[in-house]
């Protein structure tokens, strides 16, 4: 897929400066003097491993402001570890399920940890793809036109007409992919019409729904925003070249697969 | 002209990235969808099935520690220094001593210790391959051995199991092919006992004939065994090598006693040998001497033929745990061997299922496999995976493969949705603790 693909992070919870002097971070109308940090990493969902690396790299630029910075897993032993340690702030660095569609925040928020980045509520509505397409329309942004399905659909109306259908709508090559998740797991390009029930088995390994969406090319950039201040505010957009052509797992993960360029070249 | 500043006249160059300064044979050593998913496996919430991880759980740690301490304080200055790129003598007498379980006379002087077996495969094919060269493997074969194998550049022809391991006709078929090619194989890659992934033993009375077929066509033998001294049975098969002097034998302390240590061999002819001993001294200058020292230790005064019992006995009751929750819980159309050693069952599954693109959902349910695939070096081996019962408790194998029938009927559930394949079978193969499912490897 080409498009943009930051999502806007908003009403940051927390923010963290770094500084050599211990941290203040605000927390809605509170500030907080920020000592000990906890990185949650880890995690059960298919993107542990990228969590893992982003954990050990965040726990580390941490501790050269000078915070003290503990790695946790986010397991059974979590809340024990929130409650009896009780970290001045928590940084999320995980990635997918549990991390990245508002659950852990909400329990954070539960246990009254300031958490740095984007609160339960708006999670939900970015990390649902169709539900984040739908905010995309309403905001009057553009985004490829899509219909998501779940595999009992498929079934109760005959696979092969809904194909048909949904082929007639968005055209070939399509670009399918989980629902819900991240780092292009399951997502994939299909060309012919004939590829496309063996893309939706394997699209259907990682999510109960497929989301398929018009193939669009172009250049891909991603934008991250951050709200540390009065007003949300927009990182330089940073554009995204697959040597490859499409930034799949390998693209994503394999140092040198991949350029980018910031700014971007547009 | 001379005192001029040598900056000036070094040309400029553009900035390269690291990453177009790798050899293109490292081309295939790029980040892992399948890898990523492992990483979720190694949580306790995960029952894996999928490493083949030693369970070093009965070792004797008390006794081991005092030798450890022991080996400080009385050898420290020894065991902490470089020592012999060939191994400490003392410990490649025992290995002899050890391979003589399977009927194996060697001495010493042929014995190379190497940083587990892996290395020594490793040295074995670089300095037999070049790139391009062909090696023969069993269809599955180790995926280490595929890696090294890649890592060299040489190409990997398969030939296909049975439920009596290597088939001697197929053999012979690849290596006429090939002939009529032009191409003479740099040697035979081969797992006779227990073997990973398939579980299944090469008949004695294949052996032989395995080792007459190479001669004749002039291809070398490399006979990886790592299992072969955990037979359920109780007694060892004879070792090809036992049969051939000419034969390259690997083996391991990592499954006979621990494999964190990292102490294997290789048992190579003469002709061989020196070459390997140079290869190993370019590599790693000598294997670890504490280590080494560590396991010569364990051999002269520890009872490591009761532990090696002690360690079948408890890898004869996870099998049996796992034959038994095959046979509960898996689907129709569902076949497996029935291994009487080591540590693998290879499973096949239903027509059309793919283990690979199944494996996100397996993980989604806390549990795990290696699928096939990873076991071919052709893309072959979609429908089947490699179950490892050596680690998990019996309970927790059964409760895994629980997970994975109803893995598998989930999937099949997607399947008939979308109609992949055209037609699923409407009657299991009848063959359970049959042949391998056929494969098309011979060249």
């Amino acid at each position: 897929m080409r498009g943009v693909t930051g999502l806007v992070a908003q009403n940051a919870a927390v923010t963290l400066s770094g500084s050599t002097e211990l941290s203040t971070v605000a927390t809605g109308s509170r500030a907080v003097t920020v000592r000990t940090v906890a990185v949650l990493a880890g995690g059960l969902s298919h993107e542990r491993e990228v969590s893992l690396r982003s954990g050990r790299r965040l726990a580390s630029a941490l501790r050269t402001t000078g915070l003290s910075v503990v790695e946790w897993d986010a397991d059974a032993a979590l809340l024990r570890r929130l409650r009896t340690d009780r970290p001045d702030a928590v940084v999320i660095a995980l990635h997918g399920g549990e991390g990245e569609n508002g659950s852990v925040q909400a329990v954070l928020d539960l246990l009254g940890v300031p958490f740095v980045g984007t609160p339960s509520s708006a999670c939900r509505r970015a990390w649902d793809k169709p539900t984040a397409k739908a905010e995309f329309v309403r905001a009057g942004l553009t985004t490829p036109d899509w219909v998501a399905l779940p595999h009992t659909t498929f079934r109760e109306f005959g696979a092969q007409a809904v194909l048909d259908a949904m082929v007639e709508r968005l055209g070939l090559p399509l670009m399918v992919k989980p629902d819900q998740g991240g780092s292009a797991l399951g997502a994939q390009v299909v060309a012919s019409a004939v590829d496309l029930p063996a893309a939706m088995v394997s699209c259907l390994a990682y999510a109960d729904t497929v989301l398929a969406e018009r193939f669009v090319t172009g250049t891909e950039v991603a934008v991250s925003v951050v709200h540390d201040g009065p007003q949300p505010r927009a990182l330089p957009p940073v554009e995204i070249e697959a040597t490859g052509g499409f930034y799949a797992y390998t693209a994503r993960y394999t140092p040198g697969a991949t350029a980018f360029h910031c700014p971007a070249r547009l | 002209m001379a005192d001029a500043p040598l900056r000036r006249e070094v040309p400029s160059t553009p900035a390269v990235a690291p990453a177009e300064r790798f050899a293109a044979r490292t081309a295939g050593m790029t980040a892992s969808e399948i890898r990523a998913l492992f990483a979720v496996a190694s949580r306790p919430e995960v029952v894996s099935l999928a490493g083949g991880m030693p369970n070093i759980a009965a070792l004797p740690l008390d006794a081991l520690s005092v030798e450890v301490a022991d080996l400080v304080a009385r050898e420290g200055q020894v065991a902490l220094q470089y020592g012999s790129a060939q191994g400490v003598p003392a410990l490649r007498e025992q290995i002899c001593e050890v391979m003589a379980l399977e009927g194996i006379r060697a001495v010493p002087d042929d014995v190379v210790v190497t940083v587990g077996s892996q290395m020594a495969l490793d040295l074995v094919t670089r300095i037999y391959c070049d790139p391009g060269d062909v090696v023969l493997a069993e269809g599955p074969s180790y995926v280490g051995a595929l890696g090294s194998f890649a890592a060299y550049q040489a190409r990997v022809v398969h030939v296909a199991m049975d439920s009596h391991g290597l088939v001697p006709e197929l053999l012979r078929t690849a290596l006429h092919t090939l002939a009529h090619q032009g191409i003479v194989p740099k040697f035979l890659y081969t797992i006779p006992n227990f073997h990973n992934p398939a579980g299944v033993t090469l008949a004695v009375e294949r052996r032989a004939e395995v080792l007459e077929i190479c001669a004749r066509f002039g291809v070398a033998v490399v006979e990886d065994n790592p299992y072969g001294l955990l037979g359920f049975s109780g007694s060892a098969y004879p070792a090809l090598r036992s049969m051939d002097r000419d034969v390259i034998y690997l083996g391991s302390f990592s499954k006979t006693f621990a494999s964190g240590l990292r102490v294997g061999w290789a048992l190579v002819p003469p002709a061989v040998r020196d070459r390997l001993v140079l290869a190993a001294e370019s590599a790693t200058l000598c294997p670890p001497s504490f280590n080494q020292m560590l396991v010569s230790r364990y051999l002269a005064g520890h009872d490591w033929r009761s532990q090696i019992k002690t360690y079948t006995e408890a890898y004869r009751d996870r099998r049996d745990a796992m034959l038994r929750a095959l046979e509960t819980y898996l689907p129709e159309g569902c076949s497996w061997n029935v291994p009487d050693g080591g540590f693998y069952v290879w499973l096949t599954v239903p027509e059309g299922v793919d283990t690979k693109a199944m494996l996100p959902r397996a993980v989604t349910a806390r549990v795990a496999y290696a699928s096939g695939t990873g076991f071919y070096a052709d893309g072959f081996g979609s429908r089947q995976l490699r179950l490892s019962y050596c680690y998990p408790t019996p309970e927790r194998i059964t409760e895994g493969v629980r997970r994975l029938a109803a893995v598998l009927e989930a999937e099949l559930d997607v399947m008939r949705t979308f109609g992949t394949p055209a037609r699923l079978p409407a009657t299991p193969p009848a063959v359970r603790d049959g042949p391998q499912a056929p494969s098309p490897h011979t060249p």
